[in-house]
């Protein structure tokens, strides 16, 4: 995994574990990498991933189970709604992004519609 | 900043270190506690990095102050110098290097020189410098010591070796040891440490933690390195 080097690793693989679940990659109830496997798949410090999945458990996108293991939550229409949440904060930024090129909201839906 | 990420209250450290070669002083009062992890220290060439590694070793006891590692029985160092013949064999310098550690993972290390084809027979001068600092990396890695301090791991290895090390200290590391590792390629630990100090002007700084250093200041652990090593302060 390739990692900028001024944002925390932490948020980065935040990002990247979210865009796994929303993406279907890691599906509702599936089981995901224990700490430390993670950790030596992407070469980063285990506490980094620990503050990963902690701050995903926070969101309500992963559970414990203290004997299985992480698992994704199995609930769907959470995973759903969550998704729409983040997509929805993605497109802000991104079109705040735009904003500084001029891009107004007609010309933003012209844009989205050309692909 | 400090380092609250583990939840051990071991220390490891030193107070009042100081250290000279004859009239140059190399280490000024040097005190610092750390906690389990893996923590960096980083440095030009000369700062004194190697210095303070044999004095915590307990290698070189030729020094003022006082060291603080009650709470961690044993101590693993990696050298940079070579510390043994070259004409032992591998599987002998691994077994010479057991002596010292009760707990050595010897099936762990024997797993790991298979897995590069090494012949636990052959002769250390047969090894390339690569190799051998390799397995002189692995009799540390997995001594099973609490404190490994290791000076430039990641120095004559290519890139598959690097990513080996990098793995192996990932999967050693827990809330019970502590890895140290000296290096001036910040980049090649950043993603590996919970946090560093930098050595410079014979002192040593107070400790980093990587996450707060990035939070806070929006620079890289290595930017950040360098504004402190080439700052006035």
């Amino acid at each position: 995994m390739e990692f900028k080097s001024n944002e925390t690793i932490a948020s980065q693989i935040v990002t990247y574990m979210k865009k796994e679940i929303f993406g279907g990659r890691y599906q509702a109830g599936q089981k995901i990498p224990p700490i430390r496997e993670f950790a030596a798949f992407c070469s980063v410090n285990p506490n980094t991933v620990a503050k990963v999945y902690a701050i995903l458990e926070t969101e309500g996108l992963i559970y414990t189970d203290s004997t299985l293991g992480k698992f994704v939550n199995p609930n769907k229409e959470f995973l759903k709604k969550k998704r729409r949440e983040y997509l929805q904060s993605e497109m802000a930024a991104f079109k705040e992004e735009l904003k500084k090129c001029g891009v107004d909201e007609e010309e933003f839906l012209c844009l989205t519609k050309q692909e | 900043m400090s380092n609250e990420t583990g939840v051990n209250k071991k220390r490891f450290g030193g107070e009042q270190i100081s250290k000279s070669y004859g009239k140059k002083e190399v280490l000024n009062n040097v005190s610092f506690s750390a906690r389990s992890g893996i923590v960096g220290i980083f440095g030009l060439n000369g700062a004194g990095k190697t210095t303070l590694l044999r004095i915590l070793s307990g290698l070189d006891g030729y020094f003022a102050g006082k060291l603080h590692k009650t709470d961690f029985e044993d101590v693993a160092y990696l050298a940079v110098e070579r510390n043994y013949p070259l004409e032992m064999r591998v599987k002998d310098y691994v077994s010479f290097y057991g002596t010292f550690f009760e707990n050595q993972k010897t099936e762990e290390i024997y797993r790991e020189i298979g897995a590069l084809n090494i012949n636990p027979n052959s002769f250390l001068f047969s090894l390339s410098t690569g190799l051998r600092q390799y397995v002189k990396f692995l009799t540390t890695a997995y001594s099973g010591a609490s404190v490994c301090l290791f000076d430039e791991p990641f120095s004559n290895l290519d890139v598959n070796l690097r990513e080996k090390v990098a793995k192996t200290l990932i999967m050693e590391i827990n809330e019970n040891r502590l890895f140290m590792i000296t290096t001036h390629e910040i980049k090649e630990v950043e993603r590996l440490i919970d946090g560093f100090y930098i050595l410079k002007d014979k002192k040593l700084s107070e400790y980093y933690s990587c996450e707060e250093v990035i939070e806070n200041t929006g620079m890289s652990v290595g930017e950040f390195y360098k504004e402190k090593v080439n700052g006035k302060d």
